[in-house]
């Protein structure tokens, strides 16, 4: 297990390296120029113009650039922001926790709804209420997620008051947001629950089980849920970027800070340090996401073992 | 039984107490006003807090809170009132002003404001703090500056540079502690210092700032409705990008204040008791789009004079701000001194003058009814900013324009690759509009020194350069707006540009917000506001 850990960590250098040239690559080759944006507001001359990109350091060869930009990350020192001048990894600092706190509010309501209704749907299968988890289903993927979001607002706050709409702080506040995000994810979710908890229940174990005299209870949670969870743990971890990307714009509609807020300003600022940050902070979080996953495989099925050697 | 009989006998008793509560509730809403903490709903982010680096307005909007300017401009009618100034001269040569300074002034961390704190704001502007901010360009020409003694100024430019007066009242050019900025460095920029109503607490990214009363205020400019200390306690700037979330947060009740809320939105607004919507004219210029005088077909004066004619602006008025506005005839507001709604009589909407202008110059209508003249098809490029104001305005043009046989294409670009574009001169049709007290602004969208700024006309006419630098140099305000009205009917009659609706201001506040009002760009003056339940 350890060493798989391990190997699985070595991997993930090469990968999160690879991420670091494409995104400076990208970065630098849209159009755009992030010493007009920052003279946007100010009548500048062609000297200012200049004379700042040379302050900036804009001025080296790309590579030059970014062996620089590499040299401090592998120290932790991802720049300044050229806007707000605060060190990079300050000010994801501050923007991360909010949003971890929405990615992981969001997975909650997700598996807690989709495993209700994909569970209820595969157990009556082509039954009314299989049929009104997967319309709902159908509902929570095609929905997108601005517009939930404003239904939310409406329904919860506006007209009801129950919830308050936007800021910072407290579980009232994290609901709505965390429900727009969860409940397109939810859709998924269950319908993945469905059909694999369908394929587990014809196995030839679960008639064991229930042959040995199990209750159907036991049968359902014991037996059938465990091998019906794999799936949907694999794909908890591959849709994590979609939620992110989610939390973008939940995060502007509910006007809560987080690393969505900050990646949309940093790209219409065209702050290199600081898009180049959040992109990189990104990939080692789905990085590590995916390695959780594989590991909690074997949590879940003894089957599963990452033996010393194997792998 | 006995409980009714104790009721009866009570009620003149209640009724007199009802009664006298009632004389006293006067006296009673004055004590009332202080207190309380304000939610303001606000629709930018901002890039600092530092008022010599920021290029935004949604920067600005907080600055003047915790900021005193030298001068204040009176919005009722744009003169030039004192700030922390109580007077000052102008030299004959309209380059040297001299500021007498109000005494017993203090900044927030207890330095006292004199003429050498206000050098140090002034001097500070011209140092390299990165990117160089608006400050830069509203200090002008800007030499140096003198303490002649504790509580007189003296500012120098290289030339004559009238608006400064006006400029002086912008917040960027506001007094900052010396001592904070030596001692705070580049954390300056989120927790800085002035002598205004409110101090700043706390900026967290994306959320918020915070902004606390300033106890020990008492130097108010004549302007305001009080004296002494700001009524709230405290400022609560949110910020809440959009525009269908604050419409809903104004009527929850979880902001006191939303700013810019929607046009459309306006009307079911005003349905709700709970929320008054407020209108201000900021001072600057209108909702504007130039034709760009050098790249063809633009560079034919009879195509930009069919464009003017071809503008109903009426039509955009109401289908695209809900008649929430007025259509623009002049290059300024009807707020800023120097307003000349000259092209109503230049160049009004009259579709059938355009198409003959055009037949006149020889571009006749080709088969799909877009005009042709030596083969060459009449289209124009507007290249317009994405969330710039603009994209709602863009197609009605493009229509208007199909109808006298134009073919406008339009080209979405995010703002920094339209500027780009803009200075390349690779677009027909550009667009820019400001927030500004001063007509000097035509200066930064006419001058040939600003053909790397905003010139949007790429406009370089030896004349009208020379009339802009003659009225950035007279004292005489009367003969200076006279000027400026010239300026705008030659450029009118050259068809350089042509403003579309004025802008307007959209806020909602909540019944129980008191003294809300705009500053002379409708920037929230909130030093008299209180809350009153």
């Amino acid at each position: 297990m350890l060493v798989y850990l391990q190997q699985r960590l070595a991997l993930a250098v090469p990968v999160v390296f690879g991420v670091s040239v494409v995104v400076f690559a990208i970065v630098h080759l849209l159009p755009g120029d992030p010493v007009l944006v920052m003279l946007s507001g100010a009548n500048a001359t062609p000297e200012q113009v200049a004379e700042l990109r040379a302050q900036l350091r804009f001025d080296d060869p790309l590579v030059v650039q970014y062996l620089r930009f590499l040299r401090r990350a592998l120290v932790g020192d991802l720049g300044r922001s050229i806007f707000s001048k605060r060190p990079v990894i300050e000010e994801i600092a501050t923007q991360l926790p909010s949003t971890l706190e929405l990615a992981a509010a969001g997975i909650a309501i997700a598996v807690a709804v989709g495993l209700v209704l994909g569970i209820l749907a595969a157990l009556r299968p082509n039954s009314w209420l299989d049929r009104l988890a997967m319309l709902v289903a159908l509902g929570g993927v095609s929905m997108p997620s601005f517009w939930l979001g404003l239904l939310l607002i409406f329904a919860f706050s506006l007209e009801l008051g129950w919830l308050p709409a936007t800021g910072q702080g407290g579980w009232q506040r994290l609901i709505l947001p965390a429900a727009t995000i969860g409940l397109g994810y939810a859709a998924v979710v269950a319908r993945l629950v469905r059909s694999s908890f369908l394929e587990v229940l014809g196995n030839a174990y679960i008639g064991t089980a229930r042959a040995k005299g199990l209750a159907e209870r036991v049968v359902l949670l014991k037996h059938a849920l465990g091998n019906a969870l794999i799936p949907v743990v694999t794909i908890i971890g591959v849709q994590l970027g979609n939620l992110l990307a989610g939390t973008i714009i939940v995060e502007t509609v509910f006007s809560r800070r987080g690393m969505g807020r900050l990646a949309v300003t940093a790209v219409l600022d065209k702050d290199y340090p600081l898009i180049q940050g959040v992109v990189l902070v990104s990939a080692l979080g789905y990085v590590l996401v995916n390695l959780l996953v594989d590991v909690s495989y074997s949590l879940i099925d003894p089957r599963i073992r990452h033996r010393e050697g194997a792998a | 039984m006995a409980a009714r009989r104790l009721l009866r006998q009570l009620t003149p008793w209640l009724v007199l107490v009802t009664v006298l509560g009632g004389v006293a509730v006067p006296r009673l809403t004055v004590a009332a006003k202080a207190g309380g903490r304000l939610v303001f709903a606000a629709r930018q982010d901002i890039d600092t807090l530092d008022p010599h680096v920021t290029n935004r307005a949604a920067t600005r909007k907080i600055l003047i809170q915790f900021l005193d300017t030298l001068v204040v401009i009176d919005p009722k009618d744009g003169s030039v009132k004192p700030g922390l100034a109580e007077k000052w001269d102008v030299s004959p040569d309209g380059k040297t002003y001299t500021f007498h300074l109000r005494k017993n002034v203090k900044f927030h961390d207890g330095t006292p404001f004199d003429a050498v704190a206000m050098k140090f704001t002034f001097d500070r502007i011209q140092t390299p703090l990165g990117a160089p901010g608006v400050a830069r360009s509203f200090i002008g020409p800007y030499e140096s500056s003198e303490a002649v003694d504790a509580s007189t100024l003296r500012v120098r430019f290289k030339q004559p540079y009238s608006p400064f007066l006006r400029m002086a009242a912008l917040s960027p050019l506001g007094a900052i502690s010396p001592t904070a900025v030596q001692k705070l460095g580049d954390q300056f920029a989120r927790k800085p210092v002035g002598t205004g109503p409110f101090m700043v607490k706390e900026w967290i990214n994306k959320e918020q700032v915070v902004l606390a009363k300033n106890p020990a205020y008492n130097w108010a400019p004549a302007l305001v409705e009080h004296q002494g200390p700001a009524y709230l306690d405290e400022i609560q700037w949110r910020f809440v990008l959009e525009a269908p979330t604050r419409t809903a947060i104004i009527q929850t009740g979880e902001v006191n204040v939303a700013e810019d809320l929607s046009y459309a939105d306006v009307a079911g607004l005003e349905k709700n008791p709970d929320v008054r919507i407020l209108r201000g004219v900021p001072a600057g210029t209108p909702w504007t789009i130039y034709p760009n005088v050098q790249r063809p077909p633009t560079n034919d004066l009879a195509v930009r004079r069919a464009l003017g004619y071809a503008i109903n602006r009426d039509a955009i008025v109401r289908v695209v701000f809900h008649n929430e506005s007025k259509p623009a005839w002049s290059l300024l507001q009807p707020t800023t001194p120097g307003y000349a709604p000259l092209a109503k009589e230049i160049l009004p909407y009259d579709p059938a003058r355009a198409k003959k202008t055009l037949d006149e110059a020889g571009w006749k209508a080709g088969a799909d009814g877009i005009r042709v003249k030596e083969g060459k098809r009449l289209e124009l490029l507007w290249i317009f900013g994405a969330n710039n104001g603009y994209e709602e305005m863009a197609p009605l043009v493009q229509a208007m324009a199909r109808e006298v046989g134009m073919d406008i294409q339009l080209r979405e670009q995010p703002r920094a690759q339209m500027e780009e574009a803009n200075r390349k001169s690779e677009h027909n049709i550009g667009e820019v509009n400001w927030w500004f007290p001063d007509p000097s602004i035509m200066t930064t969208n006419f001058h040939t020194r600003s053909l790397f700024g905003f010139n949007r006309p790429r406009l370089s006419n030896p004349e009208i350069d020379q009339q802009l630098d003659q009225a950035a140099a007279m004292t005489a305000e009367g003969p200076r707006m006279e000027l400026y009205k010239k300026i705008q009917r030659t450029l009118f009659e050259q068809a350089d540009a042509y403003p579309l609706v004025d802008q307007v201001t959209i806020v909602g506040v909540r019944k129980e917000v008191k003294g809300y009002r705009f500053n002379v760009v409708t920037f929230p003056i909130l030093y008299d506001v209180s809350l009153e339940k």
